[in-house]
């Protein structure tokens, strides 16, 4: 009965319906969307807003109030050696990590998409690691890479191999990071890159069987340029997690040996905590921040460049 | 199909998957290992692979004579108030961006999601100063409440709502069922897989988060697992034996989620086009 009272009929005034409509339509929308926007508004818009206002401001005081120093933090980071080496430090160690994760993710994907027995089984194993903490991976390789208590130095002696020193030693550290990170995270690229390789349409194969291509020529022609656009975004997600790496250095080596594996987030967290160098550490944030954007950005146009011949 | 060619052209490939294996099986092993072996085994100078007894009080000492307890403790009440929080918030959002039209629409759901690139350490700072300045640091408030909802959530909460019959949606409003009963009762019901797929990778992803609750809490009986684990073995003298205790109990619940919805969790992940 009261659909009949309600004036809610197709037919009733159809030119005012719509407009009432969108207005209540709109008016649910924002307020049941309110709190999420509220949150965003809160917890990601303002803290930008604040680190850009505190990176101006050089100071120890805790809420980041000390004297307007201009731009003069990012002038400090600019003559700082220190600041050099630790983004070369990290350039290096993202390189690492992202070649390291794509080539290794990419081959096993290829071989995981063939009709191997026990396929899922190993294919769930791959994942595994990335599903435990990152916190786990990092103290079981710190353990297992002690010179003295750790068991891989153990069974090099027990093989009568030369000991290495691993994590003290200044060559071994960084790439041993990188190893550790890569160890980590190839899982993931793996399902990505399936997930793209099964988008494949078996035809294009069939052809180039046809045409006799050799299965080397099938990746290279077909199954790689067809996934480009995958692997791009498995380098940018990959370049992104890495230039933010803070575990590693934290929890295995501390950025030792001799500041070799000094990351710039655990060199901003110290900055922050240990010299208690707010503003200062800000303005390191946002500079990370923005070659973050470059490199992106820079990619992204790149590629298109590329696909565009 | 492909012609089929014999099984033996697979041998490299596979060679290479068994090593693979193995390099990731035996660290995790080796936990399981270490969390069993005695202090002389662990710290002595030549460490065995697999304890000679198996010492299953280590598991009784740590939470005995550690504050180990109140890290779980910790850790259960933020990761569930998170994910409860997200349960609450996500689907919501994620109703209103894939059925509502309102202005704005679109730039606002490229906003949210673009929160998706921002990193965490750009905010943490800022975050920090957040939450020192109103006294919440050290709260369960200030661990839980910078993560209630997450764009990620509202992204794959949208994707599984647009498929809904809007019909089935326009009756309940014809019969006079009013918004939120249209969201409570109909929605809702439609998407339990997508709400137990978000709570358990939400739980899963904030029991092994590191970093917020590294600078929210200064005090031991506030950490969670992971920050109280590591801040232990750094500062106090590192007994490994109990720090792998520690590491199997942080370890265990992805295990389990693991172990129960690998394929789902595997397909929902390819599903959602992000990580």
């Amino acid at each position: 009965m009261s659909n009949l009272l309600s004036g809610r009929v197709a037919k009733d005034r159809p030119a005012r319906r719509p407009l009432a409509r969108a207005h209540r339509e709109a008016l649910f929308a924002y307020l049941f969307l309110a709190p999420s926007l509220l949150f965003f508004l809160i917890f990601f818009v303002t803290p930008m807003v604040i680190e850009f206002f505190g990176s101006l401001h050089g100071g120890q005081a805790l809420l980041g109030r000390g004297p307007y120093v201009g731009l003069q933090n990012y002038i400090d980071a600019m003559n700082d050696s220190m600041f050099w080496d630790v983004l070369r430090i990290t350039v290096v160690f993202s390189m690492m990590t992202v070649g390291g994760g794509v080539v290794l993710g990419m081959t096993l994907a290829l071989i995981l998409n063939e009709p191997l027995p026990l396929r899922t089984l190993f294919r769930s194993l791959i994942y595994f690691p990335y599903l435990t903490a990152f916190v786990i991976t990092a103290l079981i390789f710190r353990v297992m890479l002690d010179p003295y208590q750790g068991i891989l130095n153990a069974a090099l002696r027990h093989l009568g191999l030369p000991l290495q020193n691993w994590l003290i030693n200044p060559s071994l550290a960084l790439p041993l990071l990188a190893a550790v990170t890569v160890w980590h995270g190839v899982g993931n690229n793996v399902v990505i890159f399936l997930a793209g390789l099964a988008g494949i349409p078996q035809d294009l194969y069939e052809a180039s069987d046809i045409d006799g291509a050799t299965p080397q020529a099938r990746v290279l022609h077909i199954t790689l340029p067809l996934l480009a656009p995958v692997i791009l975004f498995v380098i940018i997600i990959g370049l992104v997690e890495s230039l933010e790496a803070f575990l590693q250095p934290f929890v295995m080596t501390q950025g030792g040996p001799a500041n070799e594996t000094r990351l710039y987030a655990y060199h901003v967290y110290n900055v922050a905590f240990s010299d208690v160098r707010f503003g200062y550490a800000s303005a390191l944030a946002f500079i990370m921040f923005a070659l973050m954007l470059l490199i992106t950005v820079g990619i992204l146009r790149f590629s298109r460049w590329q696909a565009e011949y | 199909m492909r012609r089929r060619s014999s099984p033996i052209q697979y041998l490299p490939s596979y060679t290479l998957l068994i090593a693979i294996t193995i390099l990731i099986v035996v660290p995790f092993i080796y936990m399981l290992s270490l969390s069993l072996q005695s202090e002389k085994e662990a710290l002595g100078g030549d460490p065995p692979f697999l304890p000679a007894h198996a010492m299953f009080s280590n598991y009784a000492v740590v939470f005995k004579t550690t504050p180990f307890g109140r890290f779980v403790l910790n850790s259960i009440v933020v990761a569930g108030g998170i994910t409860l929080a997200h349960l609450v918030l996500d689907p919501l959002a994620g109703y209103v961006f894939a059925k509502f039209r309102f202005p704005g629409r679109e730039p606002l759901f490229v906003a949210v999601l673009s929160t998706l690139m921002l990193p965490f350490f750009v905010r943490m700072i800022p975050l920090y100063i957040m939450m020192a300045s109103i006294h919440w640091l050290d709260t369960y408030q200030g661990l839980i409440v910078p993560f209630i909802t997450s764009a990620f959530g509202i992204f794959l909460f949208r994707q599984f709502i647009r498929p809904l019959p809007d019909e089935l949606l326009h009756a309940a409003r014809i019969d006079g069922c009013g918004e939120i009963g249209v969201y409570i009762r109909i929605v809702l019901p439609q998407i339990r897989p997508a709400m137990a797929a978000n709570g358990l990778l939400t739980f899963i992803f904030q029991w092994n988060e590191f970093m917020w609750p590294l600078l929210a809490t200064t005090t031991e009986t506030m950490r969670t697992i992971p920050v109280g684990l590591t801040l232990f073995t750094r500062e106090y003298y590192a007994l490994w034996n109990l720090m792998a205790v520690g590491a199997v109990v942080l370890f265990f619940p992805g295990l389990l989620v693991f172990l129960l919805f690998q394929r789902f969790l595997v397909r929902s992940m390819v599903l959602s086009g992000f990580r």
